[in-house]
């Protein structure tokens, strides 16, 4: 038997940055829960298809039962409702503090780093 | 003793007179389909009327001459060496639909809605075949029986799966109700006759441990119970932008060097049922369905 696959939940990616905007919407990625900051990015750069890899920062949208997220950059909803991702949390621990379970689908929303690249190494 | 256990109240359950109301609704938009996948089923389910030679009998058409030297051997005592033509009897199956109860069904109502309405077609069509009973089962963080096979379904029952539905559980364990379900099916089986066991799981299809799971099939599959998974996609339902075939999962893969490299594979390609369905709109179900049966039973045949 192979390991234990780890826990996932399903997550769609979107960002209102023009220079990080892909071509076609990003499709839902089921990601391991265990995955922080720097393991989202690694995700986000390889569906961007970046040539050098961009330091990226993540707001998650919270999502409620119902309302799958389509909409969450509309202008009203969008910041009020988002929470930066901190730095050494993972997305389970996003989760637990919400009270959430990885039956929701999060919007996550991507950002470039407002860190510099050292200072970021580090998580 | 499952039907104490569900008496307790539920807040997000529907009460009893709505899910009744509900169910008919559900009923009557099927009904045409019902009756098409009543006779496509029919047709795979049923035996051939064709008969066939075959059997050890005292006297009758023609000789088994696989029965012969036993015969000679046995100083002509080992007599039964005719075959007749006989009518195949007919056969025994049982049916189980597993529905998901999990939160993330819950995501769209159009999701909802084809879960109820795929109940509502199958236990239908089954209902017009007349000869195999049904099960229904509900999963999420449990698997839970909803409705046994030794209970007749009828409007009541389905009214009464209903209201037993909240779409709030906060786990999918797939692996947890295959393993119920082949426990159930394995009690049903004790009777002895030839017995075809089919489990129609019904779910937005997302659900962990895929290794773990493939083995589970498999196992099923050598007990001759056949999985059947409908794929609900609930995204292309709900948007008509994407579906569950956009989706992927983001994995980690050791190299040699024990380094771990992420790679993102469709969600659907480590799938672990090996006959599945996806179905967008509840007109898509009776074809779909049969041709995953018709082509099930035919690698069975193959394989007795
Ligand atoms: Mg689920």
């Amino acid at each position: 038997m192979t390991n234990q696959e780890s826990q996932s939940v399903k997550v769609v990616f979107v960002t209102r940055d023009e220079t990080l905007q892909p071509e076609a919407p990003l499709p839902p990625v089921m990601v391991p829960t265990s995955l922080k900051r720097l393991g989202l990015s690694e995700i986000v750069n390889q569906l961007l298809d970046t040539e050098t890899p961009v330091p990226l920062d993540f707001l998650i949208v919270k999502a409620t039962a119902g309302d799958g997220g389509a909409s969450i950059l509309d202008e009203e909803s969008a910041s009020s409702s988002s929470v930066l991702l901190r730095p050494g949390a993972s997305l389970e621990s996003f989760l637990a503090d919400n009270g959430l379970s990885s039956e929701v689908s999060l919007s996550i929303e991507y950002i470039r780093s407002v860190l510099p690249p050292s200072f970021l190494a580090s998580f | 003793e499952e039907d104490i256990e569900d008496l307790s109240i539920d807040e997000s359950a529907m009460s009893l007179s709505e899910s009744r109301d509900k169910w008919k609704t559900y009923q009557s938009s099927v009904a045409d389909l019902a009756t098409t996948l009543c006779e496509q089923l029919r047709l795979i389910l049923e035996p051939t009327l064709a008969t066939k030679m075959r059997g050890d009998f005292k006297t009758g058409k023609r000789l088994n001459m696989k029965r012969i030297i036993p015969y000679i051997a046995s100083s002509f005592k080992k007599d039964k060496i005719w075959m007749r033509r006989t009518k195949p009897s007919k056969r025994q199956y049982q049916i189980m639909i597993s529905v998901d109860d999990s939160k993330s069904m819950n995501e769209s109502p159009q999701c909802v809605e084809l879960a109820f309405q795929s109940i509502a077609l199958i236990s239908k069509a089954l209902t017009q075949l007349e000869s195999g009973q049904l099960a229904v089962m509900k999963f999420g963080q449990d698997a839970q029986l909803v409705h046994p096979f030794e209970k007749t379904f009828s409007d009541e029952s389905g009214g009464e799966l209903v209201s037993k539905f909240s779409f709030a559980q906060d786990q999918t364990n797939v692996q947890k109700l295959v393993q119920n379900s082949i426990d159930i099916f394995q009690q049903q089986k004790l009777g002895g006759a030839e017995l075809w066991q089919l489990q129609i799981i019904i779910s937005d299809g997302i659900c962990e441990n895929h290794e773990v799971l493939r083995q589970l099939v498999r196992h099923a599959r050598e007990l001759k119970i056949m999985l059947v998974f409908v794929v609900i996609d609930a995204l292309a339902a709900a948007s008509g932008s994407s579906s569950i075939t956009d989706i992927k999962q983001a994995k980690y893969i050791s190299q040699d060097d024990g380094q771990m490299v992420l790679k993102m594979e469709k969600y659907l390609d480590t799938f672990p049922f090996e006959f599945y369905v996806i179905v967008r709109d509840i007109k898509e179900l009776p074809s779909v369905l049969s041709s995953v049966l018709r082509q099930f039973y035919s690698e069975v045949a193959e394989m007795s």
